[in-house]
């Protein structure tokens, strides 16, 4: 009885040591989660540009800031073109300036030259006030 | 805009407020950079809070108003273009028109040929100022006749011919406006340019003072047809997807030969508008 006792309690304790790891462990992974995601980012103020009318080109100066997991070369790219807009020497962290023009929401990204992976990315939404005319045949009406 | 003018239009607002839209308002398509006469079919309404500083060329409007008086106003704009099946209303606060109501017989991509009726002169009476107590009064017209707008590129270009149908003077208009719009970065910059004939029975009916009834205060004197000359620069730019500022001069330079009317303070008269616009 006083063995069966003790072996219950050795178990509980066994029990309350693989909690603690289990939580120890989960944590771990939430901060290393964490920690990644805050070493690599890209942020691009403000975050959208606001035409007149639909169409129109629209102007916005940028402020660009970004972080790395690594030092290394990296450049900031409009989605879909290859030439790249802003680049950074061997640097884990950068800033910048951009002027931006365009008439649609534009997709950045930052990329590691070494090896052209993807970092990070950033929307910039392009909006307006007045949508663009609608085009329809030419018409004539009597009542 | 005045509270009258303000409740004019919402009248008109609960008549049509479930119709589609159009827009063809000359000052307001050159603000919004418009290329075309075809429009969506969203309702178009805005409300703004506008302040405006100038002279005015009425003798008595405002009260106590004396050549190079400037005045100064707070008001409420109200921006709407509804239409129901080529049926329209337009109202722009500051148009260079006030509230137009209208029927679009045709649009090409370029041109838009309308119907359109709208007052194209103030009351002057002693009911809407003091110191026009004793004279005959002179009341708001309605005019109506085609009006045609091309839209060339960057340029509008806009001809109106009015006959009274208010049986008011039996008076016709006849004007032409021609405008642009720039954009610099964010901004939209606009001038516009018109020039408005007032035929022999619009012009006697608003600004001669008959031997009659002619007093020292109010002397005779005959106006004949004559024209107008109206300017306007300015500039709008958007302050987020709902709120837009606008800003503006218009200058109007009524014909040199009715400066003797006792009607009038001033044939050269401009003022400064701004406001913000909440768009719906």
């Amino acid at each position: 009885m006083l063995i069966s006792e003790k072996n219950y309690l050795l178990t509980c304790k066994d029990r309350n040591k693989f909690a603690l790891l289990f939580c120890m462990l989960i944590c771990l992974i939430c901060l290393s989660a964490t920690a990644f995601s805050e070493e690599t980012y890209l942020q691009i103020k403000p975050a959208n540009c606001v035409a007149l009318r639909e169409g129109q080109i629209c102007y916005q100066t940028l402020t660009i800031n970004w972080q790395a997991a690594a030092i290394d070369n990296y450049c900031l790219h409009q989605r879909g073109d290859n030439t790249p807009l802003i680049c950074w020497n061997n640097l884990i962290q950068g800033s910048s300036v951009y002027e931006f023009a365009g008439n649609s929401s534009t997709d950045f990204i930052l990329v590691r030259q070494r090896d052209n992976q993807t970092i990070a990315k950033f929307t910039l939404e392009v909006a307006w006030v007045y949508d663009a005319n609608s085009h329809r045949e030419s018409h004539w009406r009597i009542f | 805009m005045n509270i009258q003018k303000i409740s004019h239009l919402l009248g008109y607002v609960i008549i049509v407020v479930a119709m589609q839209c159009n827009a063809g308002d000359l000052s307001n398509d050159v603000r919004n950079g418009t290329h075309s006469p075809i429009r969506t079919d969203d309702s178009y309404i805005e409300l703004g809070m506008g302040f405006s500083v100038g002279t005015n060329p009425f003798y008595g409007l405002p009260e106590g108003n004396e050549p190079g008086e400037i005045s100064a106003e707070l008001e409420m704009g109200v921006n709407l273009h509804l239409q129901y099946h080529g049926w329209f209303m337009e109202a722009f606060s500051e148009s260079l028109e006030v509230a137009t109501l209208g029927y679009n017989f045709a649009d090409t991509n370029h041109w838009s040929f309308d119907l359109v009726g709208l007052p194209q002169h103030p009351e002057l009476s002693g009911h809407v100022s003091k110191d026009l107590e004793g004279i005959r009064p002179r009341h708001i017209d309605f005019m109506s006749g085609p009006r045609v707008t091309g839209y060339l590129g960057n340029y509008i270009v806009q001809l109106h011919a009015l006959t009274d149908i208010s049986n008011t003077h039996n008076g016709q208009v006849l004007s032409a406006k021609i405008a642009r719009h720039w954009q610099y970065k964010n901004w939209n910059f606009h001038a516009i340019g018109g020039l408005s004939y007032r035929s022999n029975k619009a012009a006697d009916y608003y600004l001669s003072v008959e031997a009659e009834d002619a007093t020292e205060k109010f002397p005779e004197f005959y106006a004949q047809a004559g024209f107008v000359q109206v300017y306007e620069i300015g500039t709008t730019y958007p302050l987020s997807k709902k709120w837009v500022f606008r800003t503006s001069v218009q200058h109007y330079a009524l014909d040199s030969q009715w400066s003797g009317s006792p009607l009038l303070v001033s044939t050269n008269v401009s003022k400064l508008l701004m406001s913000i616009n909440y768009v719906f």
